[in-house]
């Protein structure tokens, strides 16, 4: 208990004292998880709302991969995206490879299908409610798809969270094409990952502290989302 | 009386759904200024027909409107109220704003108030509509149906489940706007409703059209069994 005592008292000093490191850290976490958000949910709304609202041959199957995909092996697409941007991969003369850009492509590729797939879900049953009244004012399909977006904003909101989550949660991925280069790619999960490994639990355990706190600010933010969304009679 | 317009002219009307018939043989020309009315017992075809004619369903056969068959252009000049409104999950008067603006109506956040003022519901513009009582959502339907001036309004029994106060304020525009010249296609299972606003009828019965009439030969005298039944309360199967 003692090794836990210490480690927790460490902790809290780190974050207290906004320790350099630890915000370094914390900056890039952030900055790399914002951004594949960002490109994740533009891609994966629209394509999201284009399964859900367009009616093509194989669209089941489509959807059904999309669906398998959230459950992409993070590590696989580490070494994937490796292999493409190695100096002997196709994207290699890019120079991307341990740097946050490879990063941020490696998890845009785990959270666009969550992405992509949740909103599809969501916005297959607003299809379903308002698909006779478009038809009936002939609504075009951009128009209808930029409705089905705002309407189901509540609902897609947290689907965006839910990304957000996976993103900065994320491991395996990341330390493969990042590399955990100290001040360059190190993100909170990196370096919890090698600080436990080298036993200093301290910086691993503020990191923890500062993940579990986050994961539960972007829990109570999705409850409260909801709950606005109902208390306003738009959800 | 005003210049007759707005005939409505379906030919060997057809609907199958799962190798089943809905709607069969179905020969009708409406030519009435006022409002027609649909009637007939559940499941006889009155919803599907009105949406075969809003070209929400796939039919065989032919459905014209002023001579020019049912097509895109056509249903543009339509409006339909559903029985359950479907409302936009936004406020009041974006519901009206979003399919004016689509359409791109002139002075249509005006006109949109002035709607909203027509159906009582001025004072709840920016309240979500999802929050709107079962009467005021169905007025706030008919609003947005009536916000693209229609010539052709099909409503689904939009007064079914409603207050007194909501039926009569429903009652007096469709009135107003049939004077105006929109051709109003009513479905409803109020014998006394049809008695107080139609101009003819349409009975149907497994969907069919039994007997087709002026609305005052038609409680004179019904010429098919089945409306007969209908009309005096007994159940027919």
């Amino acid at each position: 208990m003692d090794v836990f005592g210490d480690a927790f008292t460490k902790s809290f000093d780190l974050i207290i004292s906004f320790d350099r490191d630890l915000i370094e850290i914390l900056y890039l976490s952030a900055k790399v998880s914002l951004l594949s958000l960002l490109i994740s949910c533009i891609i994966g709304f629209p394509l999201g709302a284009f399964l859900a609202i367009c009616k093509f041959p194989f669209r089941n199957i489509v959807i059904a991969c999309l669906n398998s995909l959230m459950g992409l092996p993070p590590v696989v697409v580490g070494l994937i995206v490796y292999l493409y941007l190695s100096r002997s991969g196709p994207f290699g003369f890019l120079g991307l490879l341990y740097t946050p850009s490879a990063m941020i492509i490696a998890q845009s590729i785990l959270i666009i299908p969550i992405i992509g797939s949740l909103s599809c879900q969501i916005l297959e049953d607003l299809d379903e409610e308002y698909k006779d009244l478009f038809k009936s004012f002939v609504v075009n399909r951009t128009q209808a798809i930029t409705a089905y977006l705002y309407d189901a904003r509540y609902s897609l909101f947290t689907v965006v969270l839910a990304g957000f989550g996976r993103a900065v949660s994320e491991v395996g991925a990341v330390i493969i094409v990042g590399g955990n280069i100290d001040h360059l790619t190190r993100v909170m999960t990196t370096a919890i990952a090698l600080e436990t490994s080298k036993g200093e639990l301290s910086l691993a355990m503020a990191l923890g502290i500062i993940l579990l706190l986050v994961s539960l600010s972007v829990n109570f933010f999705v409850a409260w989302i909801k709950h606005f969304g109902k208390i306003k009679g738009y959800v | 009386m005003s210049e007759q317009k707005n005939i409505i002219e379906i030919i060997n009307l057809e609907l199958i759904k799962q190798s089943e018939f809905i709607l069969k043989n179905i020969n009708v020309k409406i030519k009435s200024n006022g409002i027609t009315f649909i009637i007939g017992p559940n499941g006889a075809g009155k919803t599907q027909l009105v949406r075969s004619l809003n070209g929400l369903e796939q039919i065989n056969g032919s459905i014209k409107f002023n001579n020019q068959e049912l097509s895109k252009n056509i249903i543009l000049k339509q409006s339909f109220v559903f029985q359950q409104p479907t409302l936009l999950k936004r406020s009041v008067i974006e519901n009206l704003i979003f399919f004016s603006k689509n359409r791109k109506i002139k002075n249509h956040i005006i006109k949109a108030k002035k709607l909203l003022k027509l159906v009582k519901l001025e004072n709840f513009l920016y309240k979500p509509a999802l929050t709107l009582s079962g009467g005021e959502k169905q007025r706030l339907a008919l609003a947005r149906a009536l916000i693209t001036d229609p010539e052709f309004l099909f409503l689904d029994e939009p007064t079914a489940h409603l207050d007194s106060l909501s039926t009569n304020i429903i009652e007096k525009i469709l009135l107003k706007i049939s004077k105006s010249g929109t051709k109003v296609l009513f479905i409803s299972h109020d014998i006394n409703q049809v008695k107080r606003l139609a101009e003819d009828v349409i009975f149907m019965y497994r969907g069919k059209i039994e007997e087709f009439n002026k609305v005052i030969n038609f409680f004179k005298l019904q010429k098919s069994v089945y409306a007969r039944s209908f009309v005096e309360g007994k159940i027919i199967i």
